[in-house]
């Protein structure tokens, strides 16, 4: 492995690029106003169908905020740059699932040719814990992208015409369309008989989760709903997941950024009432989210 | 067995040492460990806390509300942990830093270590918190002796290369820190 200081992420971005069209595996990593810079290089990958990963430890914003944890940067991940969000987020919950998911960007980057953000936050950038390494990569062969021997390739990301770059988009969406099918992913934990189910992504999730048992173990029909892909993400499960439920709960370490999402994927749904704990950039304990559903029982 | 431990200090008293310290141990001695550092972006000042959790069983979630354990070492870390000690918390701080009239809001039991005192009188005053990692370990009666001191050495190793006299001292201050607990409860 070869490590390279950039002189920031602008830099660190489109050397991600690079190294992918001369057939490496790259990759960087990054957090708050970092994180907005990279999307330049990031929709750059998205244009020219450049594989690109970059892990984002979310901490506390706006701006500089905190060192600390956040779940604020969702929608950057998702929709930052000033393209369609033609990307891959996979929000791993636990340091088991940064690892496994971390393997899996590198796949789906190289196998799809998009950019995949592996989401965590400042928890699971800083905790210690134990982690099974045995998981293999599947190993997709990183070719040279420009100049593979074979041929040459002209990569574009400039247009004239507004119908000339229309057409690309509309081909790029239908794709990605078909690629999502292939990997949408979706926790659905005790949903089938749920009467309130809890939406939850990332480390948020694992504290639902053991909240979520706690409280079935007194016999209350609770479950959770954690999009593993927040993009792409799995609105048709979601919208499933709470075919018996009479409430839901959204909880996130943001002001509703995970919640529009939410709320977007079950609209159509009206006899269900919504209830939400919000408490951006600040973490979320297991007790805190047991509390919160016990109220709503 | 399930124990939350949250060390609330500031930065530069080496809250985060004691923590990577007695997580190793305790995963050497067969324990499930999970470790969340918080602190700001001061390298010196400011709080600095540390949660611990070892058990038996899965760790689930890095973070928690009630802690077991709270060691205190800064005054300035008390208002910070307040909603983190139930009935059920067991104290330990730093009579050497600050006062048990300070900490009279929480009616639990409190274990006072003078370690600061300690290190500066008996030994020197970096190893204050080697000192009360030992009297952690000791109070916690689960952490195996042979692991900690393996897990200390392994961790300040490369102290020890450029100054051979740090291992007497570290060590020293483990077994103060472990002698004093041991006193208090006439173990």
């Amino acid at each position: 492995m070869i490590f390279l200081q950039t002189e920031d992420e602008p830099a660190a971005g489109f050397g991600v690029l690079g190294a992918a069209l001369g057939g490496k595996k790259s990759w960087t990593a990054t957090a708050a106003a970092g994180h907005l810079l990279l999307q330049d290089a990031v929709v750059a990958a998205e244009a020219m169908r450049i594989p690109f990963v970059a892990y984002i430890g979310q901490r506390g914003g706006p701006s500089t905020g905190t060192v600390i944890y956040s779940q604020q940067e969702l929608s950057i991940a998702r929709d930052g740059g000033n393209g369609e969000g033609l990307r891959i987020v996979l929000g791993p919950s636990n340091l088991q699932e940064l690892y496994d998911l971390t393997i899996l960007a590198f796949d789906l980057a190289w196998r799809y040719h998009l950019p995949v953000f592996i989401l965590g936050d400042g928890y699971l950038s800083k905790m210690t814990g134990e982690v099974d390494l045995s998981a293999k990569a599947r190993v997709v062969k990183a070719d040279p992208i420009v100049q593979n021997g074979k041929r040459v390739m002209n990569l574009r990301n400039c247009y004239s015409l507004e119908e000339e770059i229309a057409r690309v988009l509309h081909r790029e969406l239908k794709d990605y369309g078909s690629i999502a099918k292939e990997v949408e992913k979706s926790e659905v934990y005790k949903c089938t008989d749920a009467k309130i189910v809890v939406f939850a992504w990332g480390s948020v999730a694992s504290a639902t989760k053991e909240a979520v048992k706690k409280i079935r173990k007194d016999g209350h029909a609770v479950g959770l709903f954690r999009p593993i892909t927040l993009k792409p993400f799995g609105a048709t499960r979601a919208k499933q997941s709470v075919r018996n439920a009479k409430k839901i709960l959204i909880v996130e370490s943001a002001f509703g950024k995970f919640g529009r999402l939410v709320t977007e994927a079950l609209f159509g749904i009206s006899d269900i009432e919504v209830e939400r704990l919000y408490k951006p950039a600040e973490g979320i304990t297991p007790e805190e989210i047991e509390d919160k559903i016990r109220k709503m029982l | 067995m399930n124990s939350k431990i949250l060390i609330a200090g500031e930065g530069g008293q080496g809250v985060q040492t004691i923590a990577k310290i007695l997580i190793k141990a305790a995963y050497d001695s067969g324990k499930k460990v999970g470790y969340l550092p918080n602190f700001g972006v001061e390298q010196r000042g400011g709080v600095s806390l540390a949660y611990i959790q070892i058990s038996d069983s899965e760790i689930v979630f890095p973070k928690f509300d009630k802690a077991d354990f709270a060691i205190i070492l800064a005054r300035r870390a008390v208002k910070r942990i307040e909603k983190n000690i139930t009935q059920k918390t067991k104290i330990m701080f730093d009579n050497s830093i600050l006062k048990e009239s300070e900490l009279s809001d929480f009616r639990v039991e409190k274990i006072a270590i003078p370690a600061s005192r300690m290190a500066k009188e008996k030994l020197i005053p970096r190893v204050f918190n080697t000192i009360i990692l030992g009297a952690l370990a000791e109070e916690l009666g689960f952490i195996n002796e042979k692991d900690l001191k393996k897990s200390l050495l392994d961790h300040i190793a490369p102290k020890i290369k450029e100054r051979h006299e740090i291992k007497h001292f570290n060590l020293a201050g483990l077994d103060l820190g472990r002698k004093t607990i041991r006193d208090i409860s006439g173990r």
